[in-house]
């Protein structure tokens, strides 16, 4: 946590002197310290040893060329620093940002702000003297797996039998991965959709906004799921897609998605599989929105997101991670927060529900389920895991 | 034309019981419930539990005070809004 009564110092590198002043401004405004702005990688590093910042935002090419030796230097201190970049994620050529929150250039200067926020929380506590950056985003809430298989071989593997081969062309285009900050738009309303996106840690969700600013929250992405398998016929994105939490994302670039529609059958009717439960699950939220009460919506939530865990290996009994807070519950089943907390409050003192932090565990399915009349049909699971 | 308010209590089914009628003239336009404990930081804030016609609101925002909630509610429904 930022201490108020000593600011923390933020390393800037930045090459761009317009990007450098409006971070510059905006990380005062957030009660930081900013060290620099350096627009060379030589002058960052003198700062550093000057300075001794405990956060940095750095721009991977700087003046004078990459900044890796900044980067190494930073890893050596321990550090932790926000990588905010033009470069595109699958353009990264090297292992040495690996791990660290990645924000592409421009970034709006409160999605850097609120990724330094989470990596200054993290390295202030004394669990983490050595922050390893995966554990320091938060992404710890996911629960270790007893089925190690890859989160979206084991979706696919639900919908259609996949060769040796298969699985891992699957692993191979994903392997690429890199971390995002909670509240980070993956993919904007308006833009031209580039690729899919495949969330493989934590939790994502798509929305729209009004003019106003209030959202409504479309879908829930889990590790395993592909934001828009066919978006590539799309000349813009209708919507956004967004993180909730700290996510581990791989980018899959239009061709590969293409290549792997066209060249792998099994694969492909997968997908397409997939697609149409998404479909389905829009229109039981549709449902849900429109006709349940307020407990019946939170509880059928919670049952969906319990099946949904437990169908790609990361659910612990009838615990789950649930790394949401009460405006993602609001804007998810399109009441006030006011009506949210109500509903939390009901299900906890009767016994049916227990919040610890971010982990979720029903304590009495049987009743979630009645209050919800939760039937998971629409999830399309076969013999899978059921609730 | 200034509102009136009209304590009541509410079954909202939980803590939030203490909440007031709001009327202009003698129509009824909004109910107003303030927020118990249960809401942690929001605990004490006036919750726009109901707004009729124009005073209706998808997502209205918590109210400080009573005052704050009026006029909010006054703005809501004046004709040149």
């Amino acid at each position: 946590m930022k201490d108020m009564d000593q600011p923390a110092a933020v390393l800037l590198a930045e090459s761009d002197a317009v990007v450098a002043v409006d971070l510059n401004d905006a990380l005062a405004q957030a009660a930081y310290r900013v060290v620099g702005p350096a627009d060379t990688t030589a002058e960052a590093l003198r700062l550093l040893e000057q300075a001794r910042p405990t956060l940095a935002v750095v721009d991977v090419q700087l003046k004078d060329g990459r900044a890796t030796p900044l980067i190494r230097d930073l890893r050596a201190r321990g550090i932790p620093f926000v990588v905010h970049s033009a470069a595109r994620q699958d353009q990264r050529l090297n292992g040495d940002v690996s791990s660290a929150p990645w924000l592409a250039k421009p970034a709006l200067p409160w999605d850097i702000i609120a990724a330094l926020d989470e990596l200054s929380l993290s390295s202030a506590d004394p669990a983490h003297v050595e922050p390893k950056t995966e554990t320091a985003m938060g992404l710890d809430v996911v629960p270790t797996t007893r089925d190690t298989r890859h989160p979206l071989v084991r979706k696919l593997e639900g919908f259609a039998t996949l060769s040796a081969a298969e699985r891992v062309m699957l692993e191979r285009i994903s392997a690429e991965t890199y971390l995002v900050a909670p509240h980070t738009d993956l993919a904007r309303e308006g833009d031209k959709p580039d690729g899919v996106f495949l969330i493989l840690k934590g939790m994502a969700c798509r929305h729209k906004r009004r003019a106003s600013g209030t959202r409504q929250i479309m879908a829930h992405l889990l590790p395993g799921d592909l934001c828009d398998l066919d978006v590539a016929l799309l000349r813009t994105m209708d919507h956004t897609i967004t993180t909730l939490s700290a996510c581990q994302v791989a980018h899959i670039a239009p061709e590969t998605v293409a290549d792997i529609l066209q060249q792998h059958p099994a694969v492909a009717r997968a997908l397409r599989m997939g697609t149409l439960v998404d479909e389905a699950t829009l229109r039981e939220w549709l449902l849900n929105v429109g006709r349940r009460s307020t407990l019946e919506r939170i509880a059928h939530l919670f049952c969906e997101l319990l099946v949904r865990w437990q169908a790609v290996g990361l659910g612990d009994g009838n615990s789950y991670p649930l790394p949401l807070t009460r405006e993602d519950l609001a804007d998810t089943t399109g009441m006030s927060t006011v009506h949210v907390s109500r509903a939390l409050q009901a299900l906890r003192h009767e016994g049916v529900i227990e919040l610890t932090g971010d982990q979720l565990t029903i304590l009495n399915l049987p009743r979630l389920q009645a209050i919800a009349e939760f039937k998971d049909n629409y999830l399309h699971l076969g013999d899978r895991t059921a609730a | 034309m200034s509102l009136r308010l009209q304590p009541v209590r509410v079954k909202t089914g939980c803590d939030d019981i203490e909440g007031h009628l709001v009327f202009r003239g003698d129509f009824l336009v909004a109910l107003l419930v303030r927020l118990s404990d249960e809401h942690a930081e929001d605990a004490g804030k006036w919750f726009l539990e109901r707004g009729f016609g124009r005073a209706d609101h998808a997502s209205p925002p918590l109210f400080a005070d009573l005052d704050e909630a009026q006029t909010w509610i006054t703005w809501r429904l004046s004709p040149q809004r």
